[in-house]
């Protein structure tokens, strides 16, 4: 079956999950709830949310790896599950299990050969993908005798042996060192320059934050935000402003413009929250008019770590821009 | 090519085991202990006496010195005389000696002037004729006549039952077995969590994952019982000069017998996700197999037996892969001594519904098979 030219990477409607559990299989957990999704390609898209959220198990359901209940899920414009679509898949699990009796070079050229690659275009593409991982000089070693890290490496590698279009990473830092992080970022922001589409589930929220475009938070089940990362970083009506001297008298005639002015720990500056964008204009006079030098003057931005432990302790009712949650609702 | 990866994966999981090192081992360890018995022919003069004496006891309880005597003509050839007072004894010579002895010895009765009645024994090739070997094992001090008695045997005959020996007791029962408790692992581990998500997310079809690993698996052990077997006959041919083909049945209905109890295996392993469990259930539903067998053939002889019970049994039967008869089958081959391997087989195929038997048996694999493969497709992982 071929791909659909202009689909969506990934597109999901109303894709409901639920798992029947227990010895005669009575107990029954909801592990996706109605989720409506669609990932655009080129896209590095973070697949958030606490554990038991559902972000395995909608991967899983892409793959095929896992049946859904109801819904629709797509890859690439084609009804997932479907063998022949995953030619233009990778995927790294989080709690992978390679071979341990192969050595790199031997697994590489396994999954290839799973991916319906010739001996010699294995070979070259296998050595190549090593080698951008980092671990060529070890290919010789079983994969037994290979650190957590180095298995993350290899797992990279593997889930790209086939060249695919889109690749579902979850956890793809797991156990790798600050540099080797550094180094799959890169690798991630590559892939998007080449075009590909990369779904990334990862619990750290820093990492997400500097490569991703978009994300989707899940929690028990249920879309609770879909959005650019700016968007959701962003606060709206607070400004960073930094200026040349801190004072009491200056605080208090910023406070007397505005909602809140809160000084730096460091005394560079505020943090100032205005109801409009434009307040922020007598704020500005208002520092001027006490001689003070401004230094800087931007948005202020919270973190994404920040952003979604409060959306998740808020229960996901409220999005980000404080309307309400979008809970099944489609892309447009 | 997917196929043939997969399957390839399973034989560099067993290498890694080492399972693949301590099957040439003891595959090399049978091969020398079949190697190290010799077969040492016994002079013609033995040969004849042991064969005359059972009889010649037997008619007349003991037997007393001088009631005949050998004497060698050429290498393969003795003269048996007697006394004319020993009536007695020349109506047993007579009666039994003058016509056949036993297998590979010949007899021709002369009269000779002055010496009266003889007898000129010929005797066979050492390896066909019965009592014609002193059997020894390693060293010759250690030797032994498996000949003494009412049956004497050849080195042919004693082959023929030490193959028998392995065909039944050790390649057929405790062979599988251990082929079994040795692959029993290879799906478990494949369908393991991480392992499978993997290998699930490689564009490859479901049903040819389980496949793959189980035919792996069945080529796995037709290989090393290729080698076991094909070592042991290699070992009896050297020693003993007789290169009798029928012997090497025996690899591929071991792996027939393996390729049914496995696929038992890899539908319980598919369900329960344990090598153990896997292991065990697959021994038992060998057993029940075999069982099966047994209980049919006994059916028609139980009288107070309801018809419907009796169609019950015969109908499950039927349903149920034929192990026992594919044993059975490698025995009545094995055993056709004298005969060809096409006479063998012929011979062993004889009298049985074969084509009904086997067919039905791969029938039942088949089925087997497909369960396991419908339930892993359903299954989620």
């Amino acid at each position: 079956m071929n791909i659909v030219e202009g689909a969506d990477a990934v597109s999901v409607r109303s894709l409901t999950k639920v798992y029947k559990q227990g010895l005669l299989r009575g107990r029954r957990v909801r592990a996706l709830d109605g989720v409506s999704l669609a990932v655009e390609r080129g896209q590095i898209f973070g697949l958030l949310g606490p554990n038991g959220a559902g972000k395995t198990t909608m991967v899983k359901i892409l793959l095929g790896i896992c049946h859904k209940t109801s819904g629709e899920a797509h890859l690439l414009g084609v009804p997932a599950p479907n063998a022949s679509v995953r030619r233009f898949l990778g995927y790294l699990p989080e709690s992978h299990r390679f071979p341990q009796y192969l050595t790199a070079f031997q697994a590489i050229d396994h999954f290839a050969a799973l991916a319906g690659m010739g001996r010699s275009e294995r070979r070259a593409r296998g050595r190549a993908l090593l080698d951008r991982v980092g671990i060529l000089k070890d290919a010789d070693r079983k994969l037994r005798g290979y650190s957590k890290g180095m298995l993350q490496r290899f797992g990279l590698a593997q889930s790209l042996v086939n060249d695919p279009l889109v690749v579902l990473l979850d956890e793809p830092t797991d156990g790798v060192d600050p540099i080797g992080r550094r180094e799959i970022r890169d690798m991630l922001v590559e892939l998007r320059k080449q075009g590909k589409t990369v779904l990334v589930s990862s619990h750290i929220l820093s990492e997400i934050e500097l490569v991703c475009d978009r994300i989707c938070v899940l929690d028990r089940g249920r879309l609770i935000h879909e959005g650019s990362v700016a968007e959701m970083t962003e606060r709206r009506g607070e400004w960073e402003v930094g200026v040349t001297r801190a004072s009491a008298d200056l605080t208090d005639a910023i406070r007397a413009k505005a909602r809140f002015a809160t000084p730096r720990q460091d005394g560079t500056g505020y943090v100032v929250g205005v109801g409009k964008d434009d307040e922020i204009d007598a704020v500005v006079d208002a520092i001027r008019a006490k001689g003070v030098g401004i230094r800087e003057l931007v948005p202020h931005r919270s973190t994404l770590e920040d952003r979604v432990i409060d959306l998740l302790r808020s229960g996901g009712i409220a999005r980000m821009d404080g309307g309400p949650a979008r809970a099944g609702e489609a892309k447009p | 090519m997917k196929l043939v990866a997969l399957m390839h994966d399973g034989f560099r999981e067993a290498k890694d085991r080492k399972i693949s090192t301590v099957m040439f081992i003891l595959s090399g360890v049978f091969a020398i202990l079949c190697g190290g018995f010799g077969y040492e022919p016994k002079p013609a003069v033995e040969v004849v006496e042991d064969a005359l004496r059972p009889r010649f006891q037997r008619h007349f309880g003991a037997v007393e010195e001088g009631t005949w005597e050998l004497e060698p003509a050429g290498e393969r050839a003795v003269i048996a005389r007697w006394s004319e007072e020993k009536t007695r004894a020349e109506k047993v010579v007579d009666a039994q000696l003058n016509l056949r002895l036993s297998r590979g010895i010949t007899s021709e009765r002369r009269e000779r002037a002055g010496t009266g009645p003889e007898l000129l024994v010929r005797v066979g090739d050492p390896i066909d004729t019965a009592g014609g070997v002193r059997v020894y094992f390693i060293l010759r001090r250690w030797s032994f006549d498996i000949g003494d008695g009412e049956i004497p045997v050849s080195a042919k005959d004693f082959v023929a039952g030490a193959q028998l020996l392995l065909a039944n007791a050790i390649a057929g029962w405790i062979g599988v077995i251990i082929a079994i408790i040795i692959t029993s692992g290879f799906v478990p581990s494949m369908i393991q969590a991480g392992s499978i998500h993997v290998l699930l997310s490689k564009p490859v079809r479901r049903p040819l994952l389980l496949l793959g690993k189980y035919l792996g698996g069945v080529a796995f052990v037709l290989l090393h019982a290729s080698i076991f077997v094909g070592l042991c006959w290699l070992a009896f041919s050297v020693r003993t000069g007789w290169w009798d083909f029928r012997f090497l049945i025996l690899a591929p209905t071991i792996a027939a017998t393996f390729a049914i109890v496995y696929a038992a295996s890899v539908l319980f392993a598919v369900v329960f996700e344990s090598p153990m469990v896997s292991t065990l259930l697959a021994i038992a539903f060998w057993g029940f197999c075999w069982l099966m067998s047994v209980v049919k053939e006994m059916v028609g002889t139980v009288k107070w037996l309801p018809e419907a019970a009796r169609e019950a049994i015969v109908a499950i039967y039927w349903a149920l892969p034929k192990t026992g008869e594919l044993d059975d089958f490698a025995v009545k081959v094995i055993q056709g001594s004298g005969l060809t391997l096409d006479q063998s087989v012929e011979a062993a195929l004889k009298g049985r519904e074969w084509g009904l038997m086997l067919g039905s048996t791969a029938a039942s694999t088949a089925a087997i098979l497909a369960i396991a493969c419908l339930i892993f497709w359903r299954k989620d992982y």
